[in-house]
């Protein structure tokens, strides 16, 4: 055996170790939720069930107890849809025109507006915290789905209109004023020409706020009220309301339900993600 | 009528000034190059005709109609870009007919028009492909398609022949000379390649740092360059530009020329011209011939030149560049193939004066 191929299995060992070492976690999960109660108290950590066991995820899915709401994880996971679908979605679109202006209709002033964007996303969450809570009073938002969906569209139009815009600065001024000569006018462009183009670039929007949304966790406790808590604070929540025992398998159950869609997404359009995230080098 | 007449324009972006008082008129039917260096402001100002950038002053007129503020699809232009610009997400027949779909044309016109410019182009088979489909020269005459079809008053085109490779440059640029042939269209064709603008040219601009130096028909540019700049601008080899000296004499000029060996070179122009001290001779090198000794030819300025010590020869097949070293700076001649030029020897070359440029060493003008 070469120096050459030894450095390559030497290699691959280590990389199959971290892979080991970051799906240990899940591994635990996966079978702690499928264990009972009385085989996690005797059982070791790391062992598979002898006994597999739907119970936990029974109960975490319909009937946890979050506070004194004992419905599972249900209601709040619709939530978490309601308020993540349209937030993603409006956070999308708002990011593409965005960008499309940004990109191919420079404007007086538009680096400065772009900076001012740009500096929307490093804005940590807790600073506006007070006077968004303000906002939405005001707006008669407070406690509801839609000023979730307000929030979380606002703080994503950041990231979403510096994805589109570095992806619409790699197509040739010349499209548009091609189309200009050809009579088209600022709408018509964006959907004939630009839109037709973007799906690596709404691939990498659609993931990233879809992750964001549905994985907060601060905003959700801050500006939900009893009916409209999201997933995740659900989960923080069963977890919490312990009546005796700790119910290992129920918790653990509730968590991978709560990841399911971030984890689905990732799978069905992670090679998009990847492929949108360097799409800039590639010509049109 | 003119078809187009630009009239004291200026474009400036804050402080700098991008084109200087541009005064443009051409008729319909003519073809008009613009040329010059980059930087120079031609695509500027080609887009300022299209309206794809605003004016600082000035008018423009198309078609005799004022259309300074007038957006570009109001204008009834079209335009081929040097990238092309083709839509990537449609097909070659969508390119085509994209701009009367916008206008709200009725199918079965643009069904009709659509196959007219595919025959006229030769681009029938194309026509459900995309454009990452298609060669560089199968783009360049998609894109032309797609300016033809509009019908347009001026036709309007950026460097369209700069992505090609050489050869399908010059198989193009003759398809291009006889489409305006063919279809008697005005045309405003922006290029840095000044063979380019000789050959298709009915008038050429020639520009530089947003200043027009000369406009003129080719003969006129070529033959009677309006400034140093021009003279080496256009044509190539480049027109000599020999520093010299010159003063009046019994009714004749006599032009003296530094020569490296021996005393300057002295050739006497028959007619008296009113010339400073300090010129500039600008003779192009087929107007320098291997001197015969022998009488010119009736109706010809004489022959005058010497002897001259040659650097470099380079065979060119048609024709054989000497290179000799005249005034300071080199000089070259076109001479015959089959001349017995050797380098590193004395060789008695000639001027033709009748075609000769004398400039102005301080502003470069035009003197004769």
């Amino acid at each position: 055996m070469t120096t050459n191929t030894m450095l390559r299995w030497g290699l691959y060992g280590i990389l199959i170790l971290f892979a080991l070492f970051y799906l240990m976690p899940l591994f635990v999960m996966l079978t702690t939720s499928l264990k009972s109660l009385e085989e996690i108290r005797t059982g070791s950590l790391l062992a598979l069930p002898r006994a597999i066991t739907f119970q936990p995820w029974l109960e975490a899915w319909s009937s946890a107890c979050a506070g004194t709401q004992c419905e599972g994880l249900r209601p709040f996971f619709w939530n978490s849809v309601l308020m993540a679908v349209p937030a993603v979605a409006i956070s999308t679109v708002i990011g593409a025109i965005n960008g499309y202006v940004f990109a191919q209709w420079r404007f007086r002033g538009a680096n400065l507006f772009f900076a001012a964007i740009l500096f929307g996303c490093f804005i940590p969450f807790q600073v506006v915290l007070m006077p968004m809570a303000r906002m939405l009073g005001l707006m008669g938002l407070a406690g509801t789905i839609p000023g979730l969906i307000f929030v979380h569209v606002i703080y994503g139009i950041g990231f979403t209109t510096l994805f589109f815009r570095n992806y619409y600065v790699t197509i040739p001024q010349e499209l548009v004023r091609a189309a200009r000569v050809d009579g088209a006018g600022f709408f018509r462009i964006f959907f004939a020409i630009f839109l037709p183009l973007s799906l690596p670039i709404i691939t990498v929007s659609v993931i990233w706020q879809f992750t964001q949304i549905w994985n907060d966790f601060l905003f959700g406790v801050s500006f939900s009220g009893a009916g409209s808590q999201p997933v995740t604070v659900a989960l923080n929540n069963i977890v919490n309301s312990t009546t005796g025992v700790k119910a290992y398998n129920v918790d653990m159950a509730a968590a991978i339900i709560a990841a399911l869609p971030t984890l689905f997404v990732y799978v069905v359009a992670g090679k998009y993600f990847i492929r949108g995230l360097t799409a800039g080098s590639v010509k049109g | 009528m003119p078809i187009l007449e630009i009239d004291h324009l200026q474009k400036s972006y804050g402080d700098t000034h991008i084109l200087h008082d541009i005064n443009v008129s051409i008729d319909e039917g003519d073809f008009l190059v613009l040329v010059g260096p980059s930087g120079c402001g031609k695509s500027t100002l080609l887009n300022c005709i299209a309206g794809l950038e605003p004016i600082t002053g000035g008018t423009i007129r198309i078609g005799g109609r004022d259309v300074t503020g007038v957006s570009p699809k109001d204008r009834d232009i079209a335009m081929v870009f040097q990238s092309y610009a083709l839509y990537p997400t449609m097909s070659v027949a969508r390119n085509i007919t994209f701009g009367m779909q916008v206008r709200g044309v009725d199918k079965a016109t643009q069904a009709a028009k659509l196959a007219e410019v595919a025959r006229q182009l030769q681009i029938e088979p194309l026509l459900n492909r995309k454009p990452g489909q298609l060669s560089g020269g199968q783009r360049q005459r998609v894109a032309m398609g797609r300016a033809l079809v509009r019908d347009p008053r001026l036709f309007l085109f950026d460097e369209p022949l700069s992505n090609l490779d050489a050869k399908l440059r010059v198989s193009m640029r003759t398809e291009i000379k006889k489409l305006h042939q063919d279809l008697n269209a005005s045309i405003v064709y922006v290029t840095h390649d000044q063979i380019e603008a000789m050959t298709l040219a009915t008038r050429i601009v020639v520009m530089k740092g947003g200043v027009i130096q000369q406009i003129g028909t080719p003969a006129e540019i070529y033959n009677r360059p309006a400034n140093m700049f021009v003279a080496d601008f256009m044509g190539s080899p480049a027109m000599n530009l020999i520093p010299a000296r010159a003063r009046t004499e019994d009714g004749a000029t006599r032009i003296e020329i530094d020569r490296d060996s021996g005393g300057p070179l002295v050739i006497t122009d028959p007619v008296a011209r009113q010339l400073p001290a300090e010129i500039v001779l600008g003779v192009r090198p087929e107007d320098i011939h291997e001197a015969t000794g022998q009488a010119h030819l009736p109706g010809h300025a004489p022959e005058a030149g010497g002897e001259v010590l040659i650097d470099v020869v380079e065979p060119a097949g048609a024709d054989t560049f000497a290179v000799t070293h005249l005034g300071g700076t080199p000089v070259t001649a076109r001479l015959r193939a089959e001349s017995a030029v050797r380098p590193k020897q004395m060789f008695p070359l000639a001027f033709d004066l009748s075609k000769v440029s004398y400039f102005s060493p301080q502003d470069g003008l035009r003197l004769n």
